[in-house]
């Protein structure tokens, strides 16, 4: 338990249990995937948190301009799947700038 | 400590808050969004308590009540109580554990602008010919879909709930990576602060099942388009089960940071380290993977679920919630409490949000559950968890680093005043709800007839709204009273018992000049008790 990858597959043996007791009752398949594709996901999470390693020294922006943009990027070009084609173009011309501009930053980085 | 922030100096004007890649300026941020939002969303629950207050329509009709309530519950879980939980850990992880950043630092940033995207999208509809989404915040179809709810006001509360929930994703993302990163030296997994490890658990949950619901909403859209996803015969269960998988475990995502937080404070003002710490940790696991087994009895009266097993998982929570408790109070046997209003909230959360629980363990059996579903009792049930319990969490952490997070105190005796009035009427406002669900008021009507025998409990009721309602104003002339006439608080006010209270307040941009050695959860308890 003291690391962080044990500590995510405990979380996912107990899904797996709770996941093959579920198994007992059904076998839909939605239920039993819904479960068990958690479970499977959780251990995705585990060997993540197993291969990280300590950061480098590195230096953090105070303010990321681009970031901000490409998120507003992102929402406004969601937003515009429903509202129309010009806001769908607006929002994802936004997310490519922000996104270059945050390319820019780490590169700078 | 291996990240290391700029040096220079802190940014000022409103671009500097707005694109800030400050953790803490992002918590803040994201805590200030959601409390807005509070109020708006609350400010809905006032005139749809008045509507309810007397029989007949008096205040608003039947199609705008049906927006509110949608804009309501779904505003309160996807935009207030959600963002508040993730606003507190975005702020407080890294100073807990003793690092100088959040992991990702700019996808913490890009998680909360996706957040106002979100908020933005979901009430804009409100200012389309159709008006807003009037399906309930769970969106069931065939209520949802294009026949039933003709209009792009729906259209923009799926994209935009998509959007915030995406937003709170990477949150979560950011602030599990950041526990599993970038602790200090010596800050081992069973060290973390109780807080700390809450959102843990809050962030397994979030990455595993957020998820599940942006493709639930995608598919409900794409079906509003003529896709044809949820209309064959086992399409309006199936959507059901993929709300759930989300819809259950998110009541916790709501519930265990403010849990942690209540460890903080109880600790912090009873003057006792944490009691069973361990097996804290270990109901908190086994917590968190039982509420991912029992969304399905949201569904019971649907005879498309297996109900047993079902109910066995759900009431099986009732044991580690009961250890929980346990811990909780066992820390404040023996210890010297002081009543400060952090203290009282905290005490007020262990009260109303036992009613609460225990409501839902009524019905988490079935028999109980097919005779209250779709009744008052349930959304009694629901608001004694998440207004009772959390709320009163999250006020009790407001006013616990509040003094941290501005350096200055909130008033006590506003607090105090805050607390009182805040008990009473919410307690005035919820209880009745039990009684009326128990005498057959179902949820979802904006009218009821005067001969139903509703109208005094429902008086009763949006008195108590009124009276809760008044009890937040107090909250929000203390939060402006304290920051203009401040009282300096200093580095460690409460004598707090872990790293956030081992540097200035407000901490520096980089958080710590220096940490003091890590032996135990509770640090600098270990300090002021000479084990270091």
């Amino acid at each position: 338990m003291s690391r962080p990858s044990v500590v995510v597959l405990v979380w996912a043996g107990f899904l797996v249990v709770l996941g093959l007791v579920l198994l007992a009752w059904t076998r839909s398949p939605l239920m039993n995937g819904l479960l068990f594709g958690a479970a499977a996901g959780t251990v995705l999470l585990a060997l993540l948190a197993l291969r990280s390693r300590e950061p480098g020294r590195r230096f953090v922006p105070d303010v990321s301009v681009p970031t901000a943009l490409t998120a507003v990027g992102i929402g406004l070009a969601v937003t515009g799947s429903a509202v129309g084609t010009w806001l769908l173009l607006i929002g994802s011309g936004l997310a490519v700038v922000g996104l270059a501009g945050v390319v820019r930053e780490l590169a700078r980085a | 400590m291996t990240t290391v922030a700029s040096e220079r100096p802190v940014p000022r004007g409103l671009l500097a808050w707005a694109a800030a890649t400050d953790h803490k300026r992002v918590g803040v941020l994201t805590g200030a969004t959601a409390l807005v939002l509070l109020l708006v969303n609350g400010s809905f629950a006032l005139v749809m308590r008045s509507e309810l207050a007397w029989p007949g329509t008096q205040i608003v009709g039947l199609k705008t009540y049906n927006e509110l309530f949608t804009a309501h519950g779904s505003g309160m879980i996807y935009l207030v109580v959600t963002p508040l939980a993730f606003a507190l850990a975005v702020y407080f992880v890294p100073l807990q554990v003793g690092a100088a950043e959040i992991a990702g630092p700019r996808f913490a940033l890009l998680g909360f602008w996706l957040y106002v995207c979100g908020a933005v999208a979901m009430y804009s509809g409100f200012l389309t010919q159709e008006g807003a989404a009037r399906f309930g915040w769970t969106a069931f179809p065939p209520l949802s879909d294009s026949t039933n709810s003709p209009g792009i006001g729906s259209d923009l509360w799926l994209l935009g709930v998509c959007l915030a929930v995406g937003g709170m994703f990477v949150l979560s993302g950011c602030v599990l990576a950041t526990i599993v990163r970038l602790r200090a030296p010596g800050m081992t997994m069973l060290r973390l602060p109780v807080f700390c490890w809450t959102m843990v658990v809050t962030a397994l949950m979030t990455l595993t099942t957020f998820p599940v619901l942006i493709v639930a909403l995608t598919l409900l859209e794409l079906d509003r388009r003529g896709v044809g996803v949820f209309t064959s015969a086992g399409g309006p269960a199936a959507y059901q089960h993929l709300f759930w998988f989300y819809g259950h475990p998110v009541v916790y995502v709501m519930f265990f940071p403010f849990v942690g937080a209540m460890g903080e404070v109880i600790a912090t003002f009873s003057r006792r380290r944490f009691f069973g710490y361990h097996a804290f940790v270990i109901s908190l696991l086994a917590f968190a993977a039982l509420s991912m087994s029992v969304w399905a009895h949201h569904m019971f009266t649907t005879g498309q679920v297996t109900n047993q097993y079902f109910s066995l998982t759900s009431t099986l929570i009732a044991i580690p919630a009961g250890i929980e408790y346990f811990d909780l109070i066992g820390t404040m046997i023996g210890g010297s409490i002081l009543f400060r209003t952090p203290m009282l909230f905290a005490i007020g959360f262990l009260l109303l949000f036992l009613l609460g629980g225990l409501s839902g363990i009524m019905v988490a059996s079935p028999p109980i559950d097919y005779h209250v579903h779709d009744s008052f009792f349930v959304v009694a049930h629901f608001h004694y968890t998440l207004f009772a319990g959390s709320m009163f969490a999250f006020f009790a952490a407001v006013y616990y680093w509040f003094p941290k997070v501005t350096g200055a105190f909130l008033r006590e005796g506003l607090g105090k005043l805050h607390f009182l009035f805040m008990f009473v009427g919410t307690n005035l406002t919820f209880f009745p709800m039990f009684l009326l669900g128990e005498k057959g008021m179902p949820r979802r009507v904006g009218d009821y007839r005067g001969s139903d025998g509703f109208t005094g409990l429902n008086l009763l009721s949006t008195i108590g709204a009124f009276l809760t309602a008044f009890a937040i104003a107090i909250f929000v002339c203390n939060v402006f009273v304290s920051l203009w006439r401040r009282e300096p608080a200093g580095a460690d006010p409460w004598e707090g018992q872990t790293l956030e209270w081992a540097t200035s307040s407000p901490p520096p941009r980089h958080n710590f000049d220096a940490l003091p050695a890590v032996r135990s959860f509770a640090p600098l308890l270990d300090v002021r008790e000479g084990k270091t």
